[in-house]
């Protein structure tokens, strides 16, 4: 993908956003608890990394990766060392901003959430209160035990079962999903 | 850091609650840089703290009224109770049709003509107790919780008449605590009392969702099997897959080999 950007392959381009916009604005919300400037400083690491790969600044290009996430850390630094009322002072070229706000890419994380708040309500009552309490609430199993008056093994049992059911359904109804598109699409009843 | 290392030490609910090192926070962003399949994992776990916020939020307050002690675990008897109801399943000669799984909203298997001859309605009523695991209060305990602690002591020798009468005193102390109710059910159920059995989980279902809700379920459908009550048994073991919690494979092998024992009335 990195030779393909240097060498002005558009669609390269359009992989590279996909590929790492979602991870490069969670990583900057999780550093700095904030969507708004996740958005921000996101579209940021995505233009300064294109920059670079137009320019042919990868020299590894198998480190694409490491590439992105060293850019974002940069950018990141940067942010809190020169304080955050002066963050968004670079304007991104149109043409960027549309990579980053990829439609396509939305459209899919809005429908990851709506498997996830599926997946969540098939859940019974107590296993989501666990996880609600771990997630949200950041309690500790033990914390969560004393709680709910349960052992902190039941509670730790209870909990990693409930993410791997989520987990495992939301995998589970985007294959399906995936499926029937592809069947859809060839003209094939599923 | 490897994918095993992050579901194997719960790495992605540490990084988004800020709680791993800066060591294990920088290896572990270097590595779903890389890895979709842990990022997949990250979005899902960012996705859940998202929709369990904002239902907090939007709707009531999740944590239910647990007040009460429900210390035990209950797995390794549901372990056997299902080995002993689906020994016939496995028996079953080859071009048997296969076990499949059973929805909610899947129709009740049916007794066919042909069908092989399954377990008894006995062996499908028979019952294990759910094991319980004493507490060590601090502070002192009320009265009900001191009598329940002493019923519950009984219970675990198994001594199921001695044990009712404690949970039965227990029960009148605090009759809005579904851990006594539940055990005082299943005591009654395991000393072949069915019918008072069917009472007193009943009450404990009634008391709203607890811990003990989908347990509850499940034991009054063995209430009702023991009392040959098959629709009845049928309703419970179709609300205990509904919840969706540990006794859901074994609520579901009772479903399907429910009808070969006993057809469903119509």
């Amino acid at each position: 993908m990195a030779e393909r950007i240097r060498d002005g392959d558009r669609s390269a381009e359009d992989e590279l956003a996909r590929e790492f916009s979602d991870r490069v604005r969670l990583f900057v919300h999780v550093r700095t608890r904030d969507r708004e400037v996740a958005r921000d400083l996101g579209q940021e690491i995505m233009t300064h990394a294109l920059t670079a790969l137009r320019r042919g600044q990868l020299r590894e290009t198998e480190r694409l990766a490491a590439f992105v996430y060293g850019i974002a850390k940069n950018v990141v630094n940067n942010y809190f060392r020169r304080g955050r009322d002066e963050q968004r002072a670079e304007p991104l070229s149109p043409e960027l901003v549309a990579a980053n706000d990829d439609p396509a890419t939305e459209f899919e994380n809005r429908q990851r959430q709506a498997l996830v708040r599926r997946a969540l309500a098939r859940l019974n009552r107590a296993d989501r209160t666990i996880l609600l309490l771990t997630l949200v609430d950041g309690l500790k199993p033990g914390e969560i035990a004393d709680r709910l008056g349960l052992t902190a093994e039941v509670v730790r049992v209870r909990k990693s079962r409930a993410v791997k059911k989520v987990a495992e359904e939301v995998n589970d109804m985007k294959r399906n999903r995936s499926d029937r598109h592809l069947y859809s699409r060839e003209g094939l009843a599923p | 850091m490897t994918c095993d290392d992050v579901i194997q030490a719960e790495i992605c609910e540490k990084y988004l609650q800020g709680q791993l090192s800066e060591g294990e926070r920088d290896s572990f962003e270097e590595h779903y840089f890389e890895c979709g399949r842990c990022f997949g994992l990250l979005q899902t776990y960012q996705d859940m703290k998202a929709e369990l916020s904002s239902t907090r939020e939007s709707g009531p307050k999740e944590a239910p009224a647990w007040t009460s002690i429900r210390r035990w675990t209950w797995l390794p008897a549901a372990a056997v109770v299902l080995l002993a109801a689906s020994m016939w399943v496995f028996r079953r000669p080859p071009n048997s049709p296969t076990t499949t799984e059973v929805r909610p909203s899947d129709p009740l298997p049916t007794t066919s003509p042909s069908a092989p001859p399954g377990p008894s309605l006995e062996l499908l009523a028979r019952v294990e107790p759910p094991p319980y695991e004493a507490v060590r209060l601090r502070g002192a305990a009320d009265e009900a919780t001191a009598r329940f602690g002493e019923a519950m002591t009984q219970y675990q020798r198994g001594e199921y008449r001695a044990a009712i009468e404690g949970l039965r005193e227990a029960a009148a102390l605090d009759p809005e605590a579904p851990h006594i109710l539940f055990f005082l059910g299943v005591s009654e159920l395991l000393d072949g009392r069915p019918g008072a059995a069917i009472d007193d989980l009943g009450k404990a279902i009634a008391l709203g969702d607890s811990a003990y809700l989908e347990e509850a379920h499940f034991f009054l459908a063995k209430a009702y099997l023991q009392e040959r009550r098959i629709e009845d048994a049928y309703r419970e073991l179709e609300s205990t897959i509904r919840l969706g919690g540990e006794r859901e494979a074994e609520a579901r092998g009772l479903l399907l080999q429910l009808p070969t024992a006993n057809p469903r009335p119509r």
